[in-house]
């Protein structure tokens, strides 16, 4: 999934919401790594195209508060998962806690592939999660596709 | 969002509430712990959301059952709502500003299904306090004695484990080792030798129950003595032999009485127990996979010595395996 060579074109590149990440401790992430080409997977809406898809957190509820600038920085990325089974066990435990939860991540599983400069990408957690933050120019949902409900 | 049978009210009731910590996350808190200055704790519980608004459930709940919730002792359904110590919980509709927009008081019975967890749903994973404490569960009960006991032997082993991990001494006081007074002075001995942020200390202890004991202490010490409490678990676990193998051989071979007769332990008479004491010895500390290990030989001033303190560690670790074991503690790690 990450390149452990040292970052190059994507680090220098203008992330998105490049100002606000300049003004947080350790962000990007030091374990941020340049994308490899690499299927991923997301949580989205019913439709493909809803603008909330792929707003992350810290921009689709500006009010938040959060503990300290790891996780404002995370709340600037996009939630992915790295397999399919990994994203449904998730949503389906986290369903269980919080039964109207597709209301905020959606009801949908959506697949895409990532290109070496799609941004920078942290380690996988044991939950096949990681976040992306992708560059200023890249716009979504590129070539996601939503394939599960 | 589902219309609630409820009283709607101007505002929460409740001010000065501080954020804790969040028990469960993704892309933004959806169970996190509030403590108001009274001492009373809160939960806020994500249950749905618009266009312009989130609504949280918002209970006074005890902490020992934010605890259980916390180490996934008990699911999320047991504490929401039916675990809420008030016959209602409160209703917080905050808009795109963080501002309450509505807030109502809804009795617990007229809580919508569709706003509370499922049944079974226990937290992902547990979740570790970040303040520097550390806090055992108190799940079945405790004699007075044992109440005492409970926290000075977890005390103890701490204390070793943490000299061992962090301070990596040269060599160790030497005692007699017999009967529970040299290794109370050894243990009060090496307490005394902590860097004064790294003392445990008793922070609160809670004796119903359920209830809870916590600490204050180096939480990565905490969590390899706990570590190590887990490898005493079961009856024969390698740990386990390994104790049993060196004690045996002490008694069979009366070196506590030759200790008494013999205080020179470079002598030719212990000479010929060195080199089983030795092989015993490293058997248990590998069992037990302690932190800095080694120095439990290279510190002590004799094989015989470094027998006496590993298995007075090991003695403490088996004693808070029985606390668990017998359904009275449960260790958050």
């Amino acid at each position: 999934m990450m390149s452990e060579a040292p970052l190059g074109d994507v680090r220098s590149e203008r992330l998105k919401y490049a100002d606000d990440l300049a003004r947080l401790i350790n962000c990007p992430p030091s374990d941020a790594r340049q994308c490899q080409p690499s299927r991923v997977f997301r949580f989205v809406h019913d439709l493909i195209t809803d603008e909330r898809n792929f707003i992350p957190p810290a921009k689709l509820n500006p009010a938040r508060k959060f503990k300290d600038d790891e996780e404002r920085c995370s709340a600037h990325a996009l939630s992915m998962f790295i397999s399919q089974p990994q994203a449904v066990s998730f949503f389906t435990g986290l369903k269980r806690r919080y039964p109207n939860i597709h209301k905020v991540l959606g009801a949908n599983l959506s697949a895409g592939t990532l290109a070496d400069t799609d941004g920078l990408a942290t380690t996988p957690d044991s939950r096949g999660h990681f976040d992306l933050l992708s560059p200023g120019r890249l716009t979504f949902p590129k070539h996601f596709v939503s394939f599960r409900r | 969002m589902i219309a609630l049978r409820g009283i709607e009210i101007p505002s929460l009731p409740i001010s000065g509430l501080h954020k804790v910590r969040d028990l469960d996350a993704f892309d933004g808190p959806l169970l996190s712990h509030f403590r108001h200055p009274s001492g009373d704790d809160y939960l806020y519980y994500w249950c749905d959301c618009n266009d312009s608004a989130n609504r949280w459930m918002v209970l006074r709940v005890t902490e020992r059952n934010i605890l259980r919730l916390a180490n996934r002792v008990v699911p999320l359904d047991y504490v929401i709502p039916t675990g809420a110590k008030d016959d209602f919980v409160y209703f917080v509709d905050l808009d795109g500003n963080g501002r309450a927009a509505r807030v109502l008081l809804v009795i617990k019975e007229n809580v919508p299904a569709d706003y509370t967890p499922q049944g079974g749903a226990r937290l992902p994973s547990r979740v570790l306090g970040d303040d520097g404490s550390y806090t055992i569960l108190v799940e079945g009960p405790l004699s007075l004695d044992e109440l005492f006991e409970l926290p000075t032997k977890y005390s103890q082993a701490y204390s070793l484990q943490y000299t061992l991990a962090t301070l990596r001494p040269d060599g160790f006081e030497a005692f007699p080792w017999r009967g529970g007074f040299s290794s109370m002075h050894f243990y009060r001995d090496i307490a005394k030798k902590l860097p004064a942020e790294a003392k445990p200390a008793l922070d609160a202890v809670q004796i119903a129950s359920p209830g809870f004991i916590r600490f204050v202490m180096d939480r990565r010490t905490a969590s390899l003595v706990t570590e190590a409490v887990g490898r005493f678990l079961d009856a024969k676990s390698a740990a386990n032999l390994a104790y049993d193998r060196l004690r045996l051989y002490i008694r069979a071979e009366k070196l506590n009485d030759l200790r008494e007769k013999n205080k020179d332990l470079r002598s030719h008479e212990w000479a010929e127990h060195d080199a089983k004491l030795i092989d015993f010895t490293r058997s248990l500390i590998e069992a037990m996979q302690v932190i800095g290990g080694e120095i439990l030989s290279s510190a002590a001033e004799a094989p015989f010595e470094s027998a006496k303190i590993t298995m007075s560690y090991a003695h403490r670790l088996r004693e808070l395996a029985h606390f668990a074991n017998a359904g009275q503690i449960i260790f958050p790690e």
